[in-house]
């Protein structure tokens, strides 16, 4: 059990600390994810499995604890390491996709290559590759406020996947697909997994998480994984 | 990362900034024209200014060391030839010139001309000989030498008008008869300020229009070699004679100055408050970002850009806009003041005259301006565009990707 690939120790995050409004989203929290497996984070709405994901996304840092990606203690670095860090390792695929609005397709494919000084060539050669194998060639110079539900999240699991990283982390991936959709969600995610990516889920849908494929279903509740 | 990478990688950062612009162009649009209308304005009046100063310097060059006048009932009265010979006994004044000059208000044209009566053959003669164009008359019809004149380019055109480029007509309506001139020929101007609405007449002739008898004069003029004493000797011209009034080449410079610096300074604080008014325009349309703004500055740091990397881009959409319009607002003044001689504004600056016929200023630029212009544009537009781009960029990407 060596190779845990995303290691949390006594995680807490509290926002608003010290205000009337302070929320204590995760508390105390511990996990150990191993390379290769493809976990899901269940749990009711408000239990705290976006801000566990968003933690391990680098996308926050935690009040105290411990966030380690890649042997890395990124919760401790500084922003521009931990977004290099959060660049070369993470993609991160948002419940809202949160593609820019009146931007291309492949133009928002192609932002977190921005950041790297990758030569727009090799920018639009990663881009092209992805749109092809998520079927959005023809939507390629479309703005991703025209596209489909399902279009905007293949395109958002591109943008996650250009960087070429190690994990893949997903809110809420299937909350905006009907079943078809979902299904075909789930196949991606599965080509994924056998390509040897790291995958964590959030979600509360059945259809996501009793799949033969998910190795592992931690339980959320008031910001505590309570089975595994 | 090597020089060449960071090369491309700052225009990547530009190419964003440029299509971030553009997805908003009508928002970045009306910024770029009130922008462009400030600047325009604010460098029209020192185009202007800076002009009218250069064209008083160079006018002032030409004034007398001293003008002497005659004052009775104090009124300004015609100077009598013995006043110049006694002046010019004064022990360091080199010459005293008797002058003949006048106004003359031309009903239809609705301008008011400067007469000046000179000898013409003299100025033929003299080194002035070069700043005249001469015209010839082929024509062998007898012309009368005592009226003859040279205009100036402006009157020239105003004249072209009413068809009298080739004999000007004085008349009042007290006369019993016109006053037939010839033009003989047109100065070539550096300076417009003055020689612009000038008509210079042979000295006979001009007594006829200005109604000045013979043997006396409007003014003197007094040049004196050593500029030390010229207020020495002013101050003697008016202790020898009461009668009296001398001014200097100085204080007439500083009337001017004082007209000129009082004109600048109302134009400039009625400017200073549609600065005022436009920088709380700009603080608000660039500082309130929109949610979308906020919101696309979030994904940009969800998908791993650094704050640093966000407020170039931002540093560069303030600089092309401000920069772009700066510079568009100072050409468009330029050809304003410079090629359609600044139709609207001018007229607040040269308001002593009834009407310069084409007033033509000489394009002076100072560039310490232009440069001070720009920062004043770029600089405070900057700010505005980075502060709030910044507390947006600082705050942890999971808030504002959950805030949609
Ligand atoms: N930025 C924030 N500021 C304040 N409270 C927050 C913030 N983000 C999340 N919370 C709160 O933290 C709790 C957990 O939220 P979240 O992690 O989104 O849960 P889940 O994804 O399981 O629905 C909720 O009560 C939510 O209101
Ligand atoms: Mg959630």
């Amino acid at each position: 059990m060596d190779n845990h690939v995303i290691e949390i120790i006594n995680v807490t995050k509290t926002y608003n600390k010290g205000k009337p409004n302070e929320v204590t989203a995760v508390k105390d929290t511990s996990l150990e994810i191993n390379e290769g497996s493809l976990v899901v984070l269940k749990g009711s709405s408000g239990s705290g499995k976006t801000t566990l994901l968003s933690l391990i996304g680098c996308q926050t840092k935690p009040t105290t604890g411990e966030v380690i990606i890649q042997g890395k203690k990124v919760s401790k670095l500084p922003e521009k390491f931990m977004n290099l860090h959060k660049r070369k390792n993470i993609g991160f695929i948002f419940q809202h996709f949160q593609l820019i609005a009146g931007m291309s397709v492949l133009d928002n494919i192609m932002l977190p290559l921005i950041p790297e000084g990758i030569s727009s060539k090799e920018r639009y050669r990663r881009a092209n590759q992805l749109l092809e194998q998520f079927n959005l060639t023809h939507r390629r110079e479309f703005k991703t406020s025209s596209l489909s539900g399902g279009e905007q999240q293949r395109a958002a699991i591109a943008r996650a996947l250009i960087n070429n990283p190690g994990i893949l982390l997903a809110d809420e991936p299937s909350a905006h697909l009907d079943s078809e959709l979902t299904s075909s969600l789930l196949d991606h995610i599965s080509r994924l997994k056998q390509s040897g990516h790291t995958i964590l889920i959030t979600s509360h849908d059945p259809d996501v998480y009793q799949k033969s494929m998910v190795d592992h279903i931690f339980e959320m509740k008031n910001g505590q994984i309570i089975s595994s | 990362m090597t020089l060449r990478t960071i090369f491309e990688r700052q225009r990547d950062i530009i190419d964003y900034s440029l299509q971030n612009m553009l997805r908003r162009w009508s928002k970045n649009t009306l910024i770029l024209i009130i922008f462009i209308v400030l600047v325009f304005i604010v460098s029209s009046v020192l185009f202007i200014n800076g002009s009218l100063t250069k064209e008083m310097m160079v006018t002032s060059m030409d004034l007398p060391d001293i003008t002497v006048q005659r004052i009775k009932g104090g009124r300004q009265v015609n100077i009598q030839a013995p006043d110049a010979l006694e002046i010019e006994k004064i022990p360091g004044v080199e010459a005293v010139e008797k002058r003949v000059w006048g106004y003359f208000y031309q009903e239809t044209l609705q301008a008011n001309f400067t007469i000046y009566g000179m000898d013409l053959d003299q100025l033929e003669k003299g080194e002035y000989n070069q700043i005249v164009d001469w015209k010839s008359y082929p024509d062998d019809i007898e012309r009368n030498p005592d009226f003859r004149m040279i205009v100036g380019h402006g009157v020239l055109e105003l004249l072209k008008n009413i068809e009298m480029d080739n004999t000007f007509l004085f008349f009042q309506p007290g006369w019993q008869q016109l006053i037939s001139f010839d033009i003989i020929g047109t100065f070539r101007g550096e300076t417009e300020l003055q020689s612009n609405d000038m008509m210079i007449l042979q000295i006979q002739g001009a007594r006829k229009v200005l109604e000045l008898p013979d043997n006396e004069f409007t003014d003197l003029a007094v040049f004196i070699p050593n500029p030390e004493e010229i207020d020495n000797i002013a101050l003697k011209i008016q202790r020898l004679f009461p009668g009296l009034r001398t001014v200097t080449r100085e204080q007439i410079k500083n009337s001017y100055a004082s007209v000129f610096g009082w004109k600048s300074a109302f134009v400039l604080s009625s400017l200073l408050a549609g600065i005022f008014a436009f920088l709380i325009l700009i603080w608000d349309k660039a500082s309130g970002l929109s949610l979308e703004e906020k919101r696309e500055i979030g994904i940009l740091k969800a998908v791993g850009w650094d704050t640093a990397l966000v407020l170039q881009v931002k540093f560069w959409e303030g600089l092309i806009l401000s920069g772009i319009s700066s510079v568009s607002g100072i050409l468009l003044a330029y050809a304003f003041v410079y090629w359609l001689r600044a139709p609207g504004l001018k007229q607040i600056f040269i308001g002593w005259s009834t009407i310069y016929p084409s007033f033509r200023l000489t394009p002076d630029v100072d560039f310490k301006f232009l440069v001070l212009i720009i920062t004043i544009c770029v600089v405070p537009y900057l700010a505005v565009t980075i502060f709030p781009a910044w507390k947006a960029a600082i705050t942890d990407p999971d808030v504002m990707i959950r805030n949609i």
